[in-house]
């Protein structure tokens, strides 16, 4: 078991999970697909997800971030030490078209593909769930080259966002 | 290439760096001693690489590693003589194929052609006799003794290293946080105890007490010796980064051999403490000022062999390099017995060359005079060869150097040789900072930069041009948080926190929120994906656990230069369209430009000129006005140009600055028709300030 799956775990769960987890059973024995486990973030009433394998580690509470001179970016944060590491902050709402957070965020998903790494602040996270292919429904929305579709959980829609495509994007918002 | 895979490439390039070594060291020692056993080593050598060629199908390197084993064993059976051009013919096949394995086997048109030739060559070479005179010798003692102790190294990811080290601090900082929460637990305990007391407690109570007690020891022990592993982990892992001087300095003999042959010299190389540890990246980027002292000890430095016979010296010149560590630095010494350093002859280059004035010139001593040798692009031999002189300088080692945090000095004594003396921290990756504060975040700043850091108040700032300035030395200040577009955080009342930096010819304070301490910062470089940060070197990490930025003082200077050469509304105003000019006579480049750097805060366009005939001349062409002139110096005084500058125009201001501060001095210079007469002492505070705006006030109202 991966390391920021046991922190997950050992959280209170929200009021709605169980359910959730329950309805996803009883569809999956519905619905033979290819099933695949998300890690569940939210900014705001906005919910978001990345797949289970490009999450490294959730930090609580969130790192301080250090400003980079002469750099302003609505994206690009800062760095933050990460166990010793200086390692990019990095904001996702702006890239999917999501409003500003206005609190101080109270968690960061450090999240990557291959050896690049990334910290981004959320307003939460929600939980791991297990989405089934079918059911994935197309998203045409803002960003859609960064989001491979929409799932619904409870009352909430999740878009599924590609890490490779927000890496790409990302990296060319940190020079 | 076909056939080969990536895997077997790999192994083919290690093979090849491996065997290229022995060849490298066998063959620089062979024409001396060529023992059947060395002689033995190269054709195993040269066989490896045949072998490993043919194994991942690279053709041509496998038929110049032939030609090569063609060559050793026409040598071992004695049918070709050992020569020079052989060995040097050996070399460059070893060089081809050392190219062909990082360029993945696959060969050009040009390395095929170079391989036939190559070939040719060394074929040739088989049906040579043996020449009794090598034109080169290099004799290097402790290389071959030492490789063959032979240590175990391990090859390590660079990256890998570094995440080792940031691991390492982690523990350090984690420690420290269970060092200050048992410290609260020791608090707790005092009062828990004090309660015991207090409420006469039950026997259970106090077993309890005694209980927690013994549990809290255990876990101040616990702590105790957590602490003293993270520091030993820490102290192994910063070891770690150090590589054996002799990594550095493995080609160093090859080098000098054939740079010698090219010059047609003979030279011994010795180098000295090849186990002293070094930093790798110190290793790294000490290889290009080396190699260019080097190359000017071989092309300036040392004689030919008959030079040297004549002045009773050994026909062999010597060459020594030595490491060690003394004083918590890293010093290295690169010696030879050459011929120094004409003084003489510098002298009149520096005359020639108007560096310097023929009157001071005698009075300059020689380490004065061997100062002058590290100005940019200051070379003593008029004649540019192919092997120095090319612009890249002693400076450019200087500054390399300076930019590690270190020092390169040199010394000559003419007839005997020359030394050059790197004194260099011990690692690079620890740098002693001083912790500032700019927008509530923290920074460091090289301390071996910072200049003095002073709390102003604000008595001692006065406005320049509408800018910042410290009265005293009329030092420009610049806002850090401005200049580095930071938004946020305060100094604290009205007493400004200033660090000064210099470049060696003028100064900024650069105006923080606060100071903090002085710490020794574990650098690590900045993600590679954030490209270069402006005004930014590397990133650490503080005990607190928060990141701070290491800034790059080279950057900062251009920056503060660049904010005080907008010149926005001058404070001297000629009315529209024309600024106002002075002109400064001065034989000391220290006073002009202190008086330039002062006249251009007032909003004036200045021009230098280095004594009163210089002046004079610039004078009587140019329209100036204000003129602010020295009085001793070489070839026409003060003095004399004031009295030429006031027959020709006599309502051009003069200002006489002086060190001579007696009535007679002053009576003289109004003799001669100065304006004003303001004394050196004097010049730092306001006086000379008010003087200039005044004259240039009454020359406007006229």
């Amino acid at each position: 078991m991966t390391d920021p799956l046991l922190q997950l775990l050992q959280r209170t769960p929200d009021a709605d999970y169980l359910a959730d987890q329950a309805l996803q059973l009883r569809q999956r024995r519905k619905t033979p697909g290819v099933s695949s486990r998300w890690v569940v973030f939210r900014y705001g009433e906005e919910r978001c997800a990345l797949p289970l394998g490009s999450l490294l580690e959730v930090v609580q509470p969130a790192l301080r971030v250090h400003t980079l001179p002469n750099r302003r970016s609505p994206v690009l944060l800062g760095l933050a030490n990460l166990r010793g590491r200086l390692e990019p902050c990095v904001r996702l709402e702006p890239l999917l078209g999501l409003p500003p957070s206005t609190t101080t965020p109270p968690a960061m998903l450090v999240w990557g593909v291959s050896r690049e790494r990334f910290v981004s602040p959320v307003d939460g996270v929600v939980g791991v769930h297990t989405f089934v292919s079918d059911e994935v429904q197309s998203y045409a929305g803002p960003a859609d080259t960064l989001v491979s579709g929409i799932m619904p959980v409870g009352p909430h829609w999740v878009l599924l966002l590609l890490p490779d495509a927000l890496r790409g994007r990302l990296n060319g918002c940190l020079h | 290439m076909e056939g080969a895979d990536d895997f077997m490439l790999d192994l083919f390039r290690q093979e090849v760096e491996t065997q290229l070594q022995a060849l490298t060291d066998g063959l620089l020692t062979v024409e001396q001693e060529p023992t059947p056993a060395r002689l033995d080593g190269l054709m195993r050598a040269a066989h490896s690489l045949k072998g490993a060629a043919r194994m991942v199908g690279v053709e041509p390197a496998e038929r110049v590693a032939h030609a090569m084993e063609d060559l050793f064993v026409s040598w071992q059976d004695g049918t070709a003589g050992i020569t020079s051009e052989g060995v040097d013919a050996l070399f460059r096949a070893g060089d081809l194929i050392e190219e062909s394995a990082k360029s993945a086997g696959s060969w050009d048109d040009t390395q095929l052609l170079r391989q036939t030739a190559l070939i040719e060559e060394l074929q040739r070479c088989c049906g040579l006799q043996r020449q009794t005179e090598p034109t080169a010798v290099v004799a290097e003692r402790e290389m071959v003794a030492e490789t063959e102790t032979g240590e175990r190294t391990l090859r390590m990811d660079a990256d890998r290293l570094d995440a080792l080290l940031a691991l390492a601090g982690e523990v350090q900082i984690q420690s420290a946080w269970l060092q200050r929460f048992s410290q609260t637990l020791t608090a707790l305990r005092a009062n828990h105890a004090r309660l015991l007391l207090d409420r006469q407690a039950t026997p259970a109570m106090y077993d309890f007490g005694v209980d927690l007690n013994r549990r809290l020891d255990e876990l101040v022990g616990f702590e105790r010796r957590l602490y003293h592993v993270g520091v030993r982990l820490y102290d192994e892992v910063v070891a770690s980064r150090m590589r054996p001087f002799r990594d550095g300095v493995r080609d160093l003999p090859r080098r000098v051999r054939d740079l010698a042959r090219s010059l047609n010299k003979q030279v011994e190389l010795q180098i000295l403490g090849q186990d002293v540890q070094v930093d790798r990246d110190i290793l790294e980027r000490l290889d290009a000022p080396l190699n260019h002292l080097i190359r000017n000890s071989l092309d300036h430095g040392l004689e030919s062999s008959d030079e040297r016979v004549r002045q009773g010296k050994p026909p062999v010149g010597r060459l020594q390099l030595q490491a060690y560590h003394r004083g918590g630095q890293l010093h290295l010494l690169l010696q030879d017995d050459g011929r120094g350093l004409d003084f003489e002859q510098l002298r009149q280059t520096l005359a020639e060359r108007r560096l310097a004035t023929p009157e001071t010139l005698p009075g300059l001593s020689e380490e004065e005079l061997t100062q002058f040798l590290f100005l940019p692009g200051f070379s003593t031999r008029s004649a540019v060869t192919e092997l120095s002189g090319r612009g890249v300088g002693l400076d450019a080692a200087r500054s390399t150097a300076q930019e590690m945090g270190g020092q390169l000095n040199a010394s000559f004594v003419a007839g005997e040789g020359a030394r050059f003396h790197f004194s260099l921290p011990i690692t690079l990756s620890v740098l002693p900072c001083l912790l500032v504060e700019v927008a509530g975040q923290p920074f460091g700043l090289p301390l071996s930069r910072l200049e003095r850091v002073l709390k102003l108040d604000p008595s001692e700032v006065t406005r320049v041009e509408g800018r910042r300035v410290i009265r005293e030395g009329l030092i420009g200040l610049v806002n850090a948080a401005e200049l580095l577009e930071l938004e946020g955080g305060k100094a604290d009342g009205p007493v400004l926190s200033a660090v000064v930096l210099s470049n060696g010819l003028s100064r900024y304070g650069l105006v923080v929120d606060s100071l903090g301490g002085r710490q020794s910062l574990l650098l690590q470089p900045l993600d590679e994906r954030l490209g270069r940060v402006q005004h930014v070197s590397s990133g650490a990490t503080l005990e607190d656990g928060s990141a701070v930025l290491v800034l790059d003082v080279d950057d900062l200077f251009r920056s503060m230069e660049r904010t005080f050469e907008q010149k926005p509304e001058p404070e001297v105003s000629a009315g529209p369209g024309r600024r106002r000019r002075a002109l400064v006579v001065d034989d000391s480049i220290t006073v002009r430009e202190v008086e330039r750097h002062a006249l251009e805060l007032m909003g004036l366009d200045v021009d230098v000129a280095v004594d009163g005939v210089d002046g004079w001349h610039l004078a009587r062409t140019q329209s100036y006005d204000l003129v602010v002139s020295d009085i001793d110096m070489p070839r026409m005084d003060g003095l004399e140009l004031c009295r030429l500058i006031k027959g020709a125009t006599p309502w051009l201001p003069v200002i006489i600055v002086s060190y001579k501060e007696r009535e007679e001095d002053r009576a003289r210079g109004a003799e001669a028709g100065a304006d004003r007469y303001v004394s050196k002492g004097n010049f730092q505070n306001d006086s000379f300030r008010e003087t200039v705006l005044e004259l240039l006030k009454r020359a406007g109202d006229a």
